[in-house]
């Protein structure tokens, strides 16, 4: 082999290494940014998740919380008909007590 | 030379392989270092979010059922106010009834006998509805005032259930003693003790 053809056999392998690492870089570039492409997915569906679980949280609140102003309004219902129960037992009592204090005697 | 060349080319390429593989490494390292940094802040967001949520939760649940309450509070006031005007009521109405018994006259008497010195003057003026009037001597008649205090009747009726309204002889002062300003006076100074009476077990 001449000395012409070693260099030229030479230049190739360098070409054929310089190749492989542009290749490499490429594919390691398409790494990265695919792997740019899952976070932002992987981000997006976590916080999709995250609201769509908060929505659902807010329906449960609200009809927990109807439910408790129910509950409210019911027990209130009863004291009322208890007043009523109980002022129409006294209610004789209450007006002689008025009437005693117009009459002064 | 001939047997040279193809050892320095397999180091050539090894050494591009070696750099190659390198790389991927460093570029796969990277990538998951994206991922799991992706994932970490959408958990801290997702996190916030939530916790975002509970506080509203917090806030709707403490607005809506202090709401409640003071609805329930308002209602319950409400009908005591109402079942403590009932009994008001139904004392004025057994009131006009009372009129024709013997302890309205001794009421009115009462009444006279009590406000009429109060006045300070030995004139006193007193006012009576139309069938007071008509038996204003059974009223006057035994009377227990001081001496120097005399009594004359209004002869123009007031328009009430019972009761009068007594006066100086010039009308400047005015005590109002009709059942109507009675009621009325002791729905405020009573009406706590007759909410005690109706509200009891």
């Amino acid at each position: 082999m001449s000395s012409v053809e070693v260099i030229k056999k030479i230049r190739e392998i360098e070409e054929e290494a310089r190749k492989i690492i542009e290749e490499t870089e490429a594919k390691a570039r398409k790494i990265v940014v695919n792997a740019e492409a899952e976070a932002e997915k992987v981000k997006r569906e976590v916080i999709e998740k995250a609201k769509s679980e908060s929505e659902e949280m807010l329906k449960k609140a609200e009809k927990e919380i109807e439910r408790k102003v129910k509950e409210i309004q019911k027990e209130n219902e009863s004291k009322i008909a208890e007043l009523r129960k109980k002022s129409s037992k006294n209610m004789g009592k209450a007006v002689d007590k008025i009437i005693e204090a117009v009459l002064g005697v | 030379m001939s047997t040279l060349i193809p050892k320095i080319g397999e180091e050539i390429l090894a050494d591009a392989q070696a750099e190659a593989k390198k790389r991927i490494e460093e570029a796969e390292k990277e990538a998951k270092e994206k991922i799991e940094k992706a994932k970490v802040e959408a958990e801290k967001e997702a996190e916030t979010v939530k916790a975002k949520t509970l506080e509203e939760i917090k806030i709707l649940e403490g607005r809506r059922l202090s709401e409640a309450r003071r609805e329930a509070s308002i209602k319950i006031l409400e009908e005591k106010n109402s079942l403590i005007g009932k009994a008001f009521q139904e004392a004025s109405k057994k009131l006009e009834k009372i009129v024709e018994d013997e302890v309205y006259i001794k009421s009115l008497r009462s009444i006279i006998e009590t406000t009429a010195p109060q006045l300070g003057e030995e004139e006193i003026k007193v006012k009576f509805n139309s069938k007071d009037l008509k038996r204003k001597n059974d009223i006057l008649k035994n009377l227990k005032l001081p001496s120097n205090i005399k009594i004359t009747v209004d002869n123009n009726p007031i328009n009430t259930i019972g009761g009068c309204v007594i006066l100086t002889k010039d009308e400047k002062i005015r005590i109002d003693e009709t059942f109507e300003a009675r009621l009325a006076a002791a729905e405020k100074t009573i009406k706590k003790e007759i909410a005690k009476i109706l509200f009891a077990d």
